[in-house]
């Protein structure tokens, strides 16, 4: 089986041809195909980044609601600031609470991301 | 191209590196042409399906563990390809029974398949492949035409390394049955 030299031979006929500019073409369709993961990358890194923010800030009133005893609105309820504005003040402190805290998670997830492999910087 | 060196590649290409892949293009490109091109044979479907190969090869890049050479899993992909859009295309093949293969004496396929000098011959062999199904096609290609040892190929197609050599071995007899058959027909 290794020699049949009259097979290898008619073999060694069929030498088709690529034609002319098909490596530009493959690579044209490679950066683009690179460009959509890197897309697809950033879209799931923000909702990856969205869901854990969500469940952490979640996570982080359940804890105190329930096994701290510590109820932020009942706090809220009892500072009794007039506002010039219309809204009450414990709406401020309670947004930039939740600003805070989504900007600091924001920080260390683009840092977890960056330094993972094969990973585009979000 | 070295194994090292395409580790390299790889990595580049995983770490962002999009105009590394066209280094590995360039080493594979023509090998991986030919093998899809002697399977579906057709030159257009065969450019294109090239083509769909290196995009997946370029998606799946980061699945790529290198438990085996980069060659042997690009040829996987290759195989998977051309195996796959000859079922859509749903060609009929000849089908010999075992009874014909079994009569057709190993001595006498070992002398027809070395007689290299034999213009006619050659042309009937080239006949004879063609009317092959295409994962025999793959077979003798991957073996004859491209060198690929029986363990490489074993892996390529998912079969054992026995069942490759088992496979080979009837394909060459249905060539020569093929033969016979044409010479018969001409006389």
């Amino acid at each position: 089986m290794k020699q049949d030299k009259a097979l290898r031979k008619t073999l060694s006929q069929f030498e088709p041809q690529l034609p002319f500019g098909f490596h530009d073409k493959v690579m044209k369709k490679i950066h683009l195909e690179a460009e959509l993961q890197k897309k697809r990358n950033y879209i799931l890194d923000i909702l990856v980044a969205g869901t854990v923010s969500f469940l952490l800030f979640a996570g982080a009133i359940y804890t105190l609601n329930n096994y701290l005893g510590y109820n932020i609105l009942k706090i809220f309820q009892g500072l009794n600031i007039p506002s010039q504005h219309g809204l009450p003040v414990s709406f401020y402190i309670c947004m930039s609470f939740i600003v805070l805290l989504l900007l600091g998670m924001d920080f260390k997830l683009r840092q977890i991301i960056k330094k993972g492999p094969g990973k585009g910087p979000v | 191209m070295s194994p090292g060196n395409e580790k390299e590649i790889i990595k580049r290409i995983r770490d962002g590196e999009t105009e590394a892949f066209s280094a590995l293009l360039r080493q594979h490109q023509d090998k991986v042409y030919s093998l899809i091109a002697q399977i579906v044979s057709s030159h257009e479907d065969a450019e294109e399906l090239t083509q769909d190969v290196f995009v997946k090869t370029f998606k799946k890049i980061s699945s790529f563990r290198g438990d085996s050479a980069i060659s042997t899993w690009l040829y996987r992909i290759a195989y998977n390809t051309a195996i796959s859009a000859t079922r859509k295309r749903k060609q009929v093949f000849i089908n010999l029974e075992e009874k014909v293969l079994n009569n057709i004496p190993d001595e006498v396929v070992d002398d027809l398949l070395n007689l290299e000098n034999d213009e006619k011959l050659l042309q009937n062999i080239k006949e004879a492949i063609e009317k092959l199904k295409p994962d025999e096609k793959a077979l003798i290609s991957l073996f004859y035409m491209q060198g690929r040892p029986v363990n490489e190929i074993a892996s390529i197609t998912k079969l054992t390394p026995d069942n490759v050599k088992v496979k080979l071995f009837r394909t060459r007899k249905k060539i020569a049955v093929l033969i016979n058959q044409a010479q018969y027909e001409a006389r």
